[in-house]
């Protein structure tokens, strides 16, 4: 299967971040949900693979070519949470203004897409809320009909309706097989629905990069004692914390722990009861 | 590069449609009624310092990053800028030719050589002013090439009023200034379009020169 996004080994210092040899990919066909807490290194992930910061180090290959080249960034429709025209501007202004910028930009599917959105054409995009403002985002972003969508923190802060919308419409842009979706989010509820693959980043390391179902079907939160914990083999332990109500872990191959600790509770875990172990915020906990 | 000279242009237009109406009948119900072209030439330079606001927008709205992830190179946005401050100087030359011509018909001791010199020489300055001014918005962001700017000035203008009032210029030859002051006033249309020549390689120079920093910034 053809990658869309190919990264290896993405580095890039700042005096108190760094990212470290970030490996990740985005198949055709896919959506790959990028999650991590706040200032994990989604957004620096992101912003390297769009060259709109310059790696210090690893290679970013876009549909197979390099970002830097104007003809691969004009097949990648990208969206911002805080990047995008000035507020003053409404839509027929951006339709202008993208006609000139972009070969592939198709006016008529902009108006469709805002008609569908019912984001007016004459209103400035300042006045419009946060959900109509990246509707209108998304909507430029697919008038020039993308191959990859790079989407970071699109859905934040948007009311369960829109954020549906906006979910069903990644959908329906993923039924072109040769297209492909980069979400990073925080809502991980939003990447359980529609993401094929979950690459969790944490302090600036790419920890994983699964398939979400074999992700979520082989893991899972085991509930016992600190003594139980231990008799684990310690591959089958990611994390462990220790709380007043006793002792948990988040395990892998639960049916091979379930074997060895019949009597334990074993729960399913989601997306955020994983970020939450590995993340380690509330409670303690090690590899 | 189209879509980014619309996008500039429109963008200030937008900001400052209301404010442009407003200082263009002041100044030029004050030129006319003073009879001082100043205010129109005036107009000119301040047409380049609202130019500059395109930067505080960009800033505003994170168009930096979004800029880069459209297929556009770093040269055509920072282009795009100097382009869309020419396109805004020109309206304000424009404005000024059409109230030149009022004014011609207004009063018949208007001189139109005596009017264009001046007005083409203020526009190599706003030119050149604007260019500089870019450079180091690009560099350092709008508010402090705004402030360098304004000092500078300051510094220019309260130099000159300094070494007037104080004698500071002492043996200075000022009589060779006085030449060149005369040379410059036989050789008027000729003076004009040197420093209009001079300010549009200066702003080539730092067409490139911004377009270089812009290439190493990261957003």
């Amino acid at each position: 299967m053809e990658n869309l996004v190919e990264v290896r080994g993405l580095t890039k210092h700042y005096n108190n971040f760094t990212l470290r040899q970030v490996d990740l990919t985005v198949p055709a066909g896919a959506i790959v949900g990028l999650i991590g807490e706040n200032g994990a290194g989604k957004t620096t992930t992101i912003k390297a693979l769009l060259h709109v910061i310059r790696p210090d180090g690893g290679t970013v290959r876009l549909l197979g070519g390099d970002p830097r080249d104007a003809a691969v960034r004009s097949e990648v429709g990208a969206v911002f949470e805080d990047s995008y025209f000035y507020g003053g501007f409404n839509a027929r202004q951006i339709d202008r203004i993208m006609a000139g910028i972009h070969r592939r930009w198709d006016s008529g599917l902009f108006f469709d897409y805002c008609r569908r959105f019912e984001l007016e054409e004459k209103k400035p995009v300042k006045d419009f809320s946060r959900g109509m403002r990246m509707k209108m985002s998304l909507a430029t972003a697919l008038s020039y009909r993308p191959r990859l969508l790079v989407l970071d923190e699109a859905t934040s802060g948007l009311d369960p309706v829109v954020r549906g919308e906006l979910l069903d419409l990644f959908l329906e842009f993923i039924q072109e097989e040769d297209h492909s979706i980069l979400l990073s989010s925080h809502i991980t509820a939003d990447l359980a629905r529609v993401a094929d693959q979950i690459a969790y980043i944490h302090r600036g390391e790419l920890l994983f990069q699964r398939d979400k179902d074999e992700l979520l079907a082989d893991t899972a939160i085991l509930r016992c004692s600190e003594r139980d914990i231990d008799r684990l083999p310690r591959e089958l332990v990611t994390a462990r914390r220790k709380g007043p109500m006793g002792s948990a872990a988040l395990v892998r191959h639960p049916e091979e722990v379930r074997r060895l600790l019949p009597n334990a509770v074993l729960d399913r875990a989601d997306i955020d009861e994983m970020m939450q172990f590995i993340s380690g915020r509330e409670q303690t906990w090690e590899d | 590069m189209g879509g980014l000279i619309y996008k500039e242009t429109a963008g200030l237009l937008s900001l400052y449609r209301k404010n442009l109406v407003l200082v263009a009948i002041l100044y030029g119900a004050m030129a006319l009624a003073l009879k001082n072209s100043f205010f129109l030439y005036f107009g000119v330079w301040m047409m380049g310092f609202y130019a500059l606001s395109s930067f505080s927008l960009d800033e505003q709205s994170g168009w930096g990053r979004y800029a880069r992830t459209l297929p556009v190179s770093d040269f055509q946005v920072v282009a795009a800028k100097y382009v869309s401050a020419m396109v805004f100087m020109l309206m304000g030359v424009t404005y000024g030719v059409a109230m030149g011509v009022l004014w011609s018909l207004v009063d018949s001791t208007f001189r139109w050589l005596e009017f264009l010199v001046p007005m083409a020489v203020v526009s190599a300055i706003a030119l050149l002013s604007m260019a500089v001014m870019f450079l180091l918005a690009v560099k350092y962001g709008t508010e402090k090439a705004r402030n360098f700017f304004l000092v500078f000035f300051l510094v220019l203008f309260g130099g000159f009023f300094l070494l007037g009032e104080t004698n500071l210029l002492g043996e200075f030859p000022v009589e060779k200034l006085a030449g060149a002051a005369a040379w410059v006033e036989g050789n008027m249309v000729l003076s004009a379009l040197l420093a209009l020549l001079i300010a549009a390689a200066v702003l080539v120079v730092c067409l490139f020169a911004a377009a270089a920093i812009y290439r190493k910034k990261e957003f």
